[in-house]
């Protein structure tokens, strides 16, 4: 046993570090221990949550999908010209990551339910009205979710190193062969951390949806909204819930810890 | 020497209802009522320190769901009004205690914008009219379990475009234009300018009970009393509650 | 084709004006201190940065003209750059990094892994053809990047600092490498340095960049022969030293330096001296050479199979010595000694 490796933090730090980690994995193991497991197979033949589930997972990867074709541009914008407003933008992208989400939905609603500013539009030309819809859900979960992939492509954007699309260029590359072969690869660590976080902050999304889009089984009730109801009338069920939705995040979550883990920790993607 | 005496006497009553106001010393009365009375809690609440000076009445208001499971799991409360029978049979067999007094009724009621402009006149509007956008409470919380009861009394099917988690959604999703209609309490729509609401015709009328329980408290059970009292009944009334 | 730049161009509180032309397969070599404009210059051939005022041709392909507007994207002039780190791209093996130039041209997939298997055998590392960057060598990536320089089948080939991040035992064989390179393609080659050595033996003509301008241009042969600054002179190894010229005396301020025979008009004049021809005393000396002055050492550089000197006051000298002379001397640095020189070592050109 070799002794020549010392740790490398004062020993003292681990007490606070253990508390951090207690206060992430009591909860979760609270869920567990207070589970009504007898249930469980009641909840599993109830079309309710199943529906629940599927809303939210589908309505979560249509809104990182969308995510990236909108926020991928807008962070080049960002990063890579010296269009006016540019901090503007980037501010307000900020801000709507520490807004509370149901301000979220009240500005939504402004903007976009049937009396609002475009929202009016919409509905006394086209008859098209976006609130009760999982469009809704989607458009809350981008306003909230997305700016997560735009501040982290953004930074690394622009802290790429820029010789490689300069040779790029001199050897024939175009702009956009530039841009696929040479730009976007160069981020793919910030590209996926982004991807991975705006899909856990879309499926987690509660106070935004519930808001502006509403809550009907089937078409907008996502699974958060399915829990807090339920903590009405059965909080156990309410339990279970929860932990099918720690379950379901934590898959996918491990499943791209490649992906995303080195470009948090700061290591080469 | 009355010239002398006078001012003590006002500093003694002054610092006597300081205490009583802020409580120091004195008991305290926890009442944990159900969301729509906090109207009728926020009158009551003077008259039963005027009667009590040195008591501090702490109201707690939040869903039935969430009052009884806060008590069951140990909360002091010395009164437990709710909005919902089904809340407070789950307190008292939990706690083992006797039955409760009915204090308050509520009615459902249509909500519409100001003036109706929709022209709806009943459940029959709501259920077939494919232009209007409805908004229930889900049928998780009370108010959603009366109004669909009031539906299948009416013999109506109805398909909401959106269940709302609590029945003060409801009001504010017609407030906001966002729902043509809803179905809500009465208390909800009293004093509010920017909803009206339609009554339901006595046929399909849902009547809400609202029991009141003094658990294991003798100020709580004075509480009761005033609940029940003339004052407390055109305390509930001028807020649009029925009365028992 | 004949590369033809005449540039005027403000960078900052830098000035770059420069006016200069490359022939069919030659070899310009540009040198200059740091900060004299050439990475600029080099940016504004390549079209990576805006020309400013003047032309830039390539034959009859005109690259830029402030006059007319034309400007040619980057992407569009076929220049083969090597840049001073190889800048591979990292998420590509070597074969398809030295593939993507005719790739983005236009050539299909496999016909430009058959290009770029050509120019990497020509370079002699066709073996490292499926390697990732992050596992080669500085000097075996410094070769794919002149194999994918190649594979293009440049009209201009720029090299960038070509030796300056190997070690000097690597530097000649990297020299050998580029010459023959540069050789086998018809294009004018401009390489840009602060070597000397590869100034040298690179380029076919050296112009000097000091301060944005072009100072001096010319075979080596002809900067070594009559320098024209002292950046120059210290560059090829000479000591360079400007005065006022009356017949066979130089001055330069406190200090007089007696010259050889020449026909340069009273005035403002250079003279030059070879590092090699000056001595070094203890003490005054006795004797024949017709300069001798008192000096201070500020500096000695042992080299492999001689030593410089450094001196100061009155003027500054390079002096190089055997590792025995200066032992045999015994001087060491800060001390005070004696410098000679025979008039006829001394050079004269009109400055």
């Amino acid at each position: 046993m070799s002794d020549t490796r010392r740790p490398s933090v004062p020993r003292l730090v681990l007490v606070p570090a253990a508390l951090g980690v207690a206060l992430f994995a009591l909860p979760v193991i609270g869920l567990v221990s207070r589970a009504p497991w007898s249930d469980l197979a009641s909840l599993i033949t109830d079309p309710a949550p199943r529906s629940a589930l599927v809303l939210s997972v589908v309505t979560s990867l249509v809104t990182t999908a969308i995510a990236l074709a909108l926020g991928v541009p807008l962070a080049l914008v960002l990063a890579r010209t010296r269009l006016p407003g540019r901090g503007v933008v980037l501010a307000v992208c900020t801000l709507s990551m520490v807004l509370p989400p149901v301000v979220a939905g009240v500005a939504l609603l402004s903007a976009l339910g049937r009396r609002g500013v475009i929202g009016r539009l919409l509905d006394e030309h086209l008859g098209l009205t976006i609130p009760f819809t999982p469009a809704a859900v989607v458009i809350a979960q981008l306003f909230v979710a997305m700016p997560f992939l735009v501040v982290t492509l953004e930074s690394a954007l622009r802290s790429a190193d820029r010789a490689p699309e300069e040779v790029a260029r001199t050897l024939g590359a175009r702009p956009w062969r530039v841009l696929a072969t040479v730009t976007l690869p160069s981020v793919r660590g910030a590209l996926g951390a982004g991807a991975v976080l705006t899909w856990a902050r879309a499926i987690g999304e509660f106070g935004a949806t519930i808001t502006f889009a509403g809550n009907l089984p089937g078409v907008t009730r996502t699974l958060p909204s399915e829990t807090y109801l339920a903590l009405q009338t059965d909080p156990g069920r309410a339990v279970l819930l929860s932990l099918l939705q720690v379950g379901v995040s934590l898959a996918v979550l491990l499943a791209l810890r490649h992906r995303w883990v080195p470009a948090l920790t700061g290591r080469r993607p | 020497m009355l010239g002398l005496q006078r001012p003590s006497v006002a500093l003694l009553a002054t610092s006597a209802a300081l205490a009583a106001g802020c409580g120091s010393g004195g008991d305290r009365l926890d009442v944990f009522a159900a969301a729509s009375l906090a109207a009728v809690m926020g009158d009551l609440e003077p008259v039963f320190e005027a009667e009590h000076p040195d008591v501090d009445v702490v109201v707690n208001l939040a869903g039935s769901s969430t009052l009884a499971a806060q008590i069951l799991a140990g909360a002091e409360a010395a009164v437990f009004a709710s909005a919902d029978e089904v809340q407070m049979d789950i307190v008292r067999e939990g706690l083992g205690l006797p039955s409760a007094t009915t204090f308050a009724t509520n009615r459902l009621v249509i909500v519409v914008a100001p003036g109706n402009p929709l022209g709806i006149s009943g459940l029959g509007d709501l259920a077939q009219r494919d232009d209007l956008v409805v908004s229930l409470a889900a049928p998780e919380v009370p108010a959603g379990r009366y109004a669909l009861a009031a539906f299948d009394q009416a013999g109506l099917t109805v398909g909401p475009a959106t269940l709302e988690a609590d029945v003060r959604g409801v009001v504010t999703r017609v407030a906001l234009g966002e729902a043509d209609a809803g179905l809500a309490y009465v208390t909800d729509v009293l004093g509010r300018s920017d909803v009206d609401g339609v009554p339901l015709p006595a046929e399909v009328d849902v009547v809400v009970e609202y029991p009141v329980l003094a658990v294991d408290s003798r100020l709580g059970a004075e509480f009761v009393d005033l609940l029940g009292s003339e004052r407390g009944r055109s305390i509930l009334a001028a807020n649009g509650f029925g009365l028992p | 084709m004949t590369l033809v730049v005449r540039i005027t161009r403000d960078i900052g509180p830098h000035h770059l004006d420069v006016d200069l032309e490359v022939a069919t397969g030659e070899r310009l070599v540009i040198v200059g201190p740091n900060a004299a404009g050439k990475t600029s210059l080099l940016r504004s051939i390549i079209g990576l940065d805006p020309a400013g005022d003047g032309r830039i041709a390539l034959g009859s392909e005109v690259w830029h003209d402030s006059a007319t507007g034309a400007d040619t994207a980057v992407e569009a002039r076929r220049v083969g750059f090597v840049p001073q780190h190889p800048t591979l791209l990292a998420h590509l093996d070597a074969l398809t990094n030295v593939a993507y130039g005719p790739r983005s041209r236009g050539a299909g997939r496999a016909e430009s892994r058959a290009i770029a298997m050509n120019a990497m055998e020509t370079l002699a590392v066709d073996h490292l053809s499926g390697r990732r960057p992050d596992t080669l060598s500085g000097g075996e990536a410094q070769r794919v990047a002149i194999a994918r320089a190649l594979a293009i089948e440049p009209s201009l080939l720029v090299l960038d600092e070509p030796t300056s991040a190997l070690d000097i035992a690597a530097r000649p064989g990297m020299r050998a490498l580029i010459s023959t390179a540069t050789a086998a393609s018809e294009a004018p080659a401009v390489i840009v340095t602060h070597d000397a050595v590869d100034a040298l033996t690179l380029g076919d003509r050296i112009a000097v960049l000091e301060q944005g301008r072009l100072t001096q241009v010319g075979t080596g042969r002809e900067l070594a022969a009559a320098p024209r600054t002292p950046y120059v002179a210290e560059l090829l190894g000479i000591n360079l030293i400007r005065g006022s010229l009356q017949g066979l005396v130089l001055t330069a301020g406190a200090f007089e330096l007696t010259v050889g025979a020449h026909d340069v008009d009273d005035g403002p004049a250079i003279a030059t001296v070879r590092p090699r021809s000056i001595s070094l005393h203890r003490s005054r000396p006795e004797g024949s050479p017709r300069n001798v002055w008192q000096s201070r050492v500020t500096s000695i550089d042992r080299g492999a199979d001689r030593v410089r000197v450094r001196l100061t006051e009155p003027v500054e000298i390079v002096v190089d010595l055997t590792p025995a002379g200066l032992s045999a001397i015994g001087v060491g640095e800060g001390d005070e000694v004696w410098a000679s020189v025979k008039a006829s070592e001394v050079t004269v050109a009109s400055g």
